[in-house]
């Protein structure tokens, strides 16, 4: 998952980086969790899961103004 | 989307006695300025769903953002595997009896939607509030906030259960720092982040926004020269939005069943309240009437149901004093043995759902503004909340306010700075004397509730008249 990830958020970011024009600049950056958490409660379990994710943050400046979009990431395209 | 997932529940083959679905969709638009300077132009889109699994006794979770019908059968199917490990290390007995099949829907009424402003239409309404609140050298820094959110929340069980709500929120702030010499005070419109509703731009940009611009920034200006609160214990009156933190931390927080249970007590604390004080304790004076309201139109944490389908009603936690119910789901009624409400609640999709507040409300009472004020021969009228703290049973409190005003022979006359009072819940609460009626009766929220682990932030509400109390300790600042 993580080699797909990382080969898709390059795309992206060379995708952008193509498209800027003058005075413009941005930061892309990725941020992705695998994650699992097991609440206990007198030594027993109370709540068990798993955590999948992954998001975008595309921060975009122009003539010394910024504004910043997040977005998520999921490694492939959304079906529904 | 019901229908996509229901056909994806359809197509699971797993052995579990049931399975649910609670997909959301959140778009978050926040705009900040400081001293009319951008400070914030972000856009947010979140997506997920939550699958959980009740299999041998057992829930498990699985989170994922992929919802194609593979992403969302490798969630089921890990969310099972959850279940199954679990299965003889369970807290409880998870019965799909828990997991109500009910179909229903709730949206939030929204008069002026939020398309119907522009980027720049809402900076420039943030700009010209950072400048009207400029009205003086002494003011060294303003600002203004405004965060439009829309979620939608889809709710299916392989037991029937389809539920969608949508639900516009707007979450507004501007408030300004004052300062002269070694003197610096902070006032904001009725405190950090606390005008939080369901709705849309109408909310913020009401005919009294430019009154309460005015009143925050000459008020700033007022407690640079004030008076610092006495020591003194006397009648305390409080405003709604100061009534907000304190209905929520002293009975929103001790009312919740999973603190009682123990479940929260390494991170958010437990209780002074135990499961035989239910039916029983006199948690205040018979002036005390508090519900869960998931009903009122423009509370922020108004809701049809709660994220496990459970339908949501209003409903007395305390009537005239007495503690009747608690905050729990119906995991956690069973339980512990109390009746509870509707409020199993997770901040998101990737979060499974917790015992949390919701709409908690002090019912109004019978006194006008000036009778309530004109009965006190000495008190401290205190506005907006500035600061909290209070130990991890909910028991003993120390609150300090933004704006305070002296009472004497029934008359507010001098304003007051860094006012604070302290006292134990079961004290505080049993000296409230006096209640407003519904002309004092205003609502406030915070989107910053925390608790559980992983941490959840929510969404609460709080709708409170003002209400004094009786011999409250005092204290300013200077000391």
């Amino acid at each position: 998952m993580k080699v797909m990830w990382e080969a898709l958020f390059e795309q992206l970011a060379a995708s952008l980086r193509s498209q800027l024009r003058s005075r413009e600049a941005f930061t892309l950056t990725l941020t992705g969790e695998s994650s699992q958490f097991v609440r206990f409660n007198q030594a027993k379990v109370r709540q068990s899961g798993l955590v999948r994710e992954g998001e975008l943050q595309l921060s975009f400046t122009k003539d010394g103004r910024v504004g910043d979009r997040s977005l998520p990431f999921t490694g492939e395209n959304p079906q529904i | 989307m019901i229908e996509a997932l229901s056909q994806c529940l359809d197509a699971l083959s797993l052995p579990a006695d049931w399975v649910g679905i609670r997909a959301v969709k959140e778009s978050i638009n926040h705009r900040s300025m400081r001293d009319q300077m951008p400070q914030r132009n972000s856009r947010a889109l979140d997506w997920g769903a939550m699958v959980e699994v009740i299999a041998q006794g057992q829930s498990g979770y699985a989170a994922t953002n992929v919802l194609s019908p593979e992403g969302l059968r490798q969630a089921a199917e890990a969310a099972y595997q959850q279940a199954i490990a679990a299965s003889h290390r369970g807290l409880y007995s998870v019965s799909p009896a828990l997991r109500p099949a009910i179909t229903g829907r709730y949206q939030s009424a929204q008069q002026k939607p939020f398309d119907a402003l522009s980027p720049a239409d809402i900076n420039d309404v943030l700009a010209r509030i950072c400048q009207q609140l400029q009205v003086s050298d002494q003011i060294t820094q303003t600002n203004a906030t405004a965060i439009a959110s829309e979620t939608e929340t889809w709710f299916v069980s392989s037991s029937g259960a389809e539920i969608y709500q949508q639900f516009f929120l707007v979450e507004t702030h501007f408030g300004v720092t004052a300062q002269d010499a070694g003197i610096v005070q902070q006032r904001s419109d009725n405190g950090s982040l606390a005008r939080c509703y369901q709705g849309g731009w109408e909310v913020f940009l009401g005919a009294d926004l430019w009154q309460r611009v005015d009143r925050v920034a000459q008020q700033a200006i007022e407690l640079l020269s004030a008076a610092d609160c006495p020591d003194v214990t006397t009648t305390l009156v409080l405003a709604p939005d100061q009534m907000m933190l304190q209905i929520h931390e002293s009975v929103g927080h001790p009312l919740e069943l999973d603190r009682i249970l123990g479940d929260e007590r390494n991170y958010a604390g437990g209780s002074f309240v135990s499961s035989e004080d239910f039916g029983d304790l006199a948690y205040g004076s018979p002036l005390m009437n508090v519900t869960f309201d998931p009903t009122v139109a423009g509370e922020l944490a108004s809701y049809s149901f709660d994220d496990t389908g459970a339908p949501a009603t209003r409903e007395y936690l305390i009537r005239a004093g007495i503690l009747e119910r608690g905050l729990g789901s119906l995991e956690s009624q069973m339980r512990l043995g109390v009746p509870g409400v509707a409020c199993a609640r997770a901040s998101t999709w990737n979060r499974p759902a917790v015992d949390r507040m919701a709409n908690i409300n002090l019912e109004p009472g019978d006194y006008t503004f000036e009778d309530l004020i004109g009965n006190i021969e000495h008190g401290v009228y205190m506005q907006a909340n500035r600061s909290w703290s209070i130990d991890d049973q909910r028991y003993k409190f120390q609150f300090g306010c933004e704006y305070a005003q002296l009472i004497e022979q029934g008359q507010l006359t001098k304003t007051l700075r860094n006012p604070n009072y302290r006292a134990t819940t079961p004290q505080f609460w049993q000296s409230l004397m006096a209640v407003g009626d519904r002309s004092t009766w205003q609502v406030y929220g915070t989107p910053f509730c925390g608790k559980g682990e992983p941490n959840q932030a929510i969404r609460v509400g709080h709708g409170a008249p003002v209400c004094a109390f009786e011999a409250v300790e005092i204290f300013g600042g200077a000391s």
